[in-house]
């Protein structure tokens, strides 16, 4: 049974969407970055909706 | 009267640091096993109790006070145990106890008195075991991913949890982002709840007996069949109908199948997101904002409606 939770628990945890687009915006450190400077802003779709990055310039 | 000794002594040492622990460390459900055997019982009881019985020993060893403290008996440690080795025949014989009944129980006293300081650093090491295990258990989201605590902890304790704890509540995720738990419920008469866990209870033989949802709909499947057929080209998400009333318990035994999310509540996202965004490599004075939140939807659940082909499994 130990080793069910902890598995059940791996599962749970990769499988977690948040988990996805968490994974997703550390990847694409780069991305956001080149997104930031030419547009002032980085979108990543996530379950509850668009979560938007804006640079202070942008925002300004 | 040896039995009534031995009695007590399996009470203090074994069944009541079990009972203790059971109740104040365990902050989640555990597997309710079938009838165990008194066998099983003693054996579960002395895992529980075997470490604050070696951390009482071993710390009576090492720290003066804890050897002598509450309390001291002024006598030497031959002394200690002839009065051990006096009770415990005195235990074994009538005869013995009648012709050295004096002796008996001064022994008596003595003995009663240095259990009586074992048990208080050993029921110490309890409460330090109960706390380090209620923490170890909160953490299990963030430390689980060690293998120390695999290996040990994960091993030792949360064998004993139950898998429903895990699925049907945020005991997987780190403290710091606990999400909380949806569930679609499909009933077996085809009917679609969604709502959001609050509470779930178990049968004595530790499987699911019902789940207590808030904030719950159910979605209009016949209506949304008879606008179809009707040639219209209807939206699955406006079908979702709020249900009045703030508590909707769903019986285990009508539930074909569960589909269940979890969900980091909308403020926790953006603060989540804004801790990831400082941690990585990138211009200082970043602002995270969310657009389009699911919320903003009239209430309706996204995403989770059943397909033009009329199924009514959840995707």
């Amino acid at each position: 049974m130990t080793n069910d939770i902890l598995r059940l628990r791996d599962a749970l945890i990769r499988d977690s969407e948040e988990t996805h687009f968490r994974d997703k915006i550390k990847q694409e450190s780069g991305q956001i970055r080149r997104s930031l400077d030419n547009s002032g802003e980085y979108r990543v779709q996530t379950p509850k909706g668009t979560i938007v990055i804006r640079s202070a310039k942008r925002t300004a | 009267m040896i039995a009534i000794v031995v009695s007590a002594l399996l009470g203090l040492y074994i069944f009541l640091p079990d009972f203790l622990f059971r109740k104040l460390a365990f902050n989640f459900r555990t597997v309710t096993k079938a009838p165990t055997g008194r066998f099983e019982e003693v054996l579960s009881g002395a895992e529980i109790a075997l470490l604050p019985f070696i951390f009482s020993l071993v710390a009576s060893k090492i720290f003066w006070w804890v050897g002598h403290w509450p309390g001291t008996v002024e006598e030497s440690v031959a002394a200690k145990y002839s009065d051990y080795r006096t009770v415990i025949t005195s235990l074994c014989s009538d005869a013995y106890f009648h012709d050295h009944i004096e002796q008996v129980w001064t022994a008596l006293g003595h003995v009663w008195f240095y259990q009586l300081r074992f048990l208080f650093w050993m029921y110490t090491g309890l409460g330090i075991e109960i706390l380090c295990a209620v923490l170890l258990t909160y953490y299990f989201g963030s430390l689980s991913r060690y293998p120390v605590y695999r290996w040990t902890f994960g091993k030792i304790f949360l064998g004993r949890a139950s898998h429903w704890e895990v699925l049907l509540t945020g005991f997987a995720f780190p403290p710091s982002s606990r999400p909380s738990v949806e569930v679609d419920a499909m009933t077996t008469d085809d009917h679609l709840y969604a709502g959001k866990v609050e509470d779930y209870f178990l049968k004595a033989d530790g499987e699911l007996s019902g789940l207590l949802l808030k904030d719950f709909r159910r979605f209009k499947f016949n209506e949304l069949q008879e606008d179809r057929k009707a040639g219209l080209k209807p939206d699955p998400k406006k079908y979702w109908k709020d249900i009045p009333g703030a508590n909707f318990y769903l019986p285990a035994d009508k539930i074909a199948n569960l589909n269940i999310r979890y969900e980091t509540r909308e403020s926790e996202l953006i603060l989540d997101v804004e801790r990831l965004l400082k941690s990585m490599d990138l211009p200082k004075g970043l602002t995270v904002s969310l657009e389009n939140p699911a919320s903003d939807e009239s209430g309706q659940v996204p995403d989770r409606t059943p397909g033009p082909s009329g199924d009514m499994n959840p995707q």
